[in-house]
């Protein structure tokens, strides 16, 4: 798989993990303009730290490094309300990322590192919470201009090192 | 300077499917063989070896030729074998030589014999090494050679028309000619002329303890079958000019003789053909060298390599370790500076490109990516060394 083909993977990885627990919210892809949506809901991210290296190939891929991002927004229904109830949905996720009955990102990605980005709050119509998680990620990811060199035969290999066998008079 | 050591490093090489060039000889001929041996049914080639000279002798006694190439191959050294190739009494084809042929890599030298080697047989002995001198081309890493009998008279001596300058075996590169009249008496009535070449090619092959050169026929002089000749010094000088091999009538302290020169016939005066151990060395060359890169490839279970610049270097690196390879063999020269005398050069991207623009689409690396200059071995003759005759 691609860098891209992983990250997708990973948001469905976390969309499938949320089906199993009967959790009705979207994860919403990068560049997502939130309009009209339904709290609460995931939105993603990911960002290459360290993709390349010398030589790769089909068969070896390439060794990459990267963050991926994973905010959670939820609306309160007012300033006094209690919001225990609200961050569950959030909890579940971050402890099935890290839980090793589940690791449900672990066929895709090692995650190294998890960090929780700070609580915030900002009032507008509504008060809306966001938190967020960076995982550190490494995998190997696959190429796709390698596929343009074909194999050649044992006999073009030998008539290549034929052809630079030359004799000056 | 040159390698004392590359003739017999090839002489001991393993021989087989994917072994070292066989150095093995092919003696052509017209007389008929009979008796108990029998030719190999894919070749026709009779395999001779030492311990079948005596029934081969005593079964053929009349084939003075072949009789005669037999004691001179297996007289002194003990070559391992030798291939006979009879006509029949006709005249020799390239269809029959195409046929001993059949495994292309069991021989490599070629030779024509008959009892007087031209003397008294010169047109039809000329015409079978023509034919042989044609059929040898580059290609096939083969190198033809003989001798030629010129008897030393009063009246002076006369070379063919074919052996002068510009004459069909003159211009053959890949055939060597030497001009003797050294014989001896097989019997009361019957004279048989020696091949120098050949008894100094079997020393030199197949054992010996300098055989640095075939230049060095004081080597296979102690041959007892092989001497010099009698010539005149103009005689010589004729055989010289048109750039034909010769005993050279100098003698060490031992009394031993030398040949003049070791190079290929070539149809101008002095000769701008490789020795002939220079040719041997590339005809090696040529074929260590694929074999090398393709043992290399097929020994760790691999069916090629990936037609990119990564897989160029990994043939690259293959052929270099086998010009390695042969250099420490002695088969390639060295630099003054102890360095071996070659360069391998591998192309750029955009000039492998200008070669086949498709090539990595195509999965064919084009010949041509990688381009190197050799030199390959170049004896040392003992002509050019100074003796102190007094």
């Amino acid at each position: 798989m691609t860098i891209a083909e992983k990250y997708y993977a990973m948001n469905r990885a976390i969309i499938d993990f949320l089906k199993t627990q009967s959790l009705d919210v979207s994860v919403y892809k990068y560049g997502r303009v939130a309009q009209d949506i339904k709290y609460p809901y995931f939105q993603s991210d990911y960002k290459i730290k360290d993709g390349t290296q010398p030589f790769p190939s089909k068969q070896s891929g390439t060794y990459t490094e990267f963050d991926y991002f994973l905010n959670y927004f939820v609306a309160a229904k007012n300033e006094n309300s209690n919001d225990a109830a609200l961050f569950t949905t959030f909890e579940k996720v971050k402890e099935a990322i890290g839980n090793p009955y589940y690791i449900i990102l672990q066929p895709i990605a090692s995650v190294l590192k998890i960090v929780l980005t700070p609580e915030f709050s900002f009032k507008g119509g509504r008060e809306v919470l966001m938190r967020g998680l960076i995982l550190t990620c490494r995998t190997v990811c696959s190429n796709v201009l390698s596929e343009v060199a074909k194999q050649t035969t044992i006999e073009n290999v030998v008539e290549v090192a034929e052809g630079a066998l030359e004799y000056p008079n | 300077m040159s390698q004392p050591t590359f003739i017999r490093v090839i002489s001991q090489s393993t021989t087989g499917a994917l072994g070292a060039l066989p150095r093995s000889i092919v003696v052509a001929g017209r007389e008929p063989i009979v008796g108990s041996i029998e030719p190999n049914t894919n070749t026709g080639l009779y395999k001779i070896t030492a311990a079948l000279v005596a029934t081969f002798e005593e079964e053929n006694p009349t084939a003075y030729g072949f009789i005669k190439a037999l004691r001179t191959a297996f007289g002194f050294i003990g070559t391992t074998e030798i291939y006979l190739l009879s006509t029949q009494g006709v005249a020799l084809t390239s269809a029959m030589l195409d046929k001993a042929n059949y495994n292309p890599r069991a021989w490599s030298f070629l030779n024509v014999a008959s009892q007087t080697n031209g003397l008294d047989d010169e047109s039809t002995f000329l015409a079978d090494c023509i034919t042989a001198a044609t059929w040898t081309t580059a290609a096939k890493r083969k190198v033809f050679f003989h001798s030629f009998s010129v008897e030393a008279g009063e009246y002076g001596e006369t070379l063919p028309a074919e052996l002068q300058l510009a004459g069909a075996l003159t211009t053959k590169p890949r055939t060597k000619s030497l001009i003797t009249n050294a014989k001896e008496a097989f019997d009361e009535y019957t004279d048989v002329y020696h091949d120098p070449l050949l008894a100094c090619l079997c020393f030199c092959l197949y054992g010996g303890s300098i055989a640095r050169s075939l230049g060095s026929l004081s080597d296979a002089h102690d041959f007892a079958e092989v001497d010099g000749d009698t010539y005149s010094a103009a005689f010589r000088a004729t055989i010289e000019s048109n750039s034909l091999a010769q005993y050279n009538g100098a003698k060490d302290q031992g009394g031993s003789k030398f040949v003049y020169d070791t190079f290929l016939n070539d149809d101008v005066n002095p000769p701008l053909t490789a020795q002939l151990e220079t040719i041997i060395a590339q005809d090696y060359i040529d074929d260590f060298v694929p074999i090398s890169v393709r043992n290399a490839l097929q020994g760790a279970g691999r069916t090629g390599v990936e037609a990119s610049y990564k897989g160029l270097l990994e043939i690259y690196t293959l052929t270099n370790t086998a010009l390695n390879t042969l250099w420490k063999g002695g088969v390639i020269q060295t630099k003054a500076d102890g360095t071996a005398d070659y360069t391998l050069t591998l192309k750029t991207l955009a000039e492998i490109d200008a070669l086949n623009p498709n090539w990595r689409a195509e999965g064919v690396i084009p010949v041509g990516a990688i381009v190197g200059q050799i030199r390959a071995y170049g004896a040392i003759h003992y002509a050019n060394i100074l003796f102190n005759y007094n």
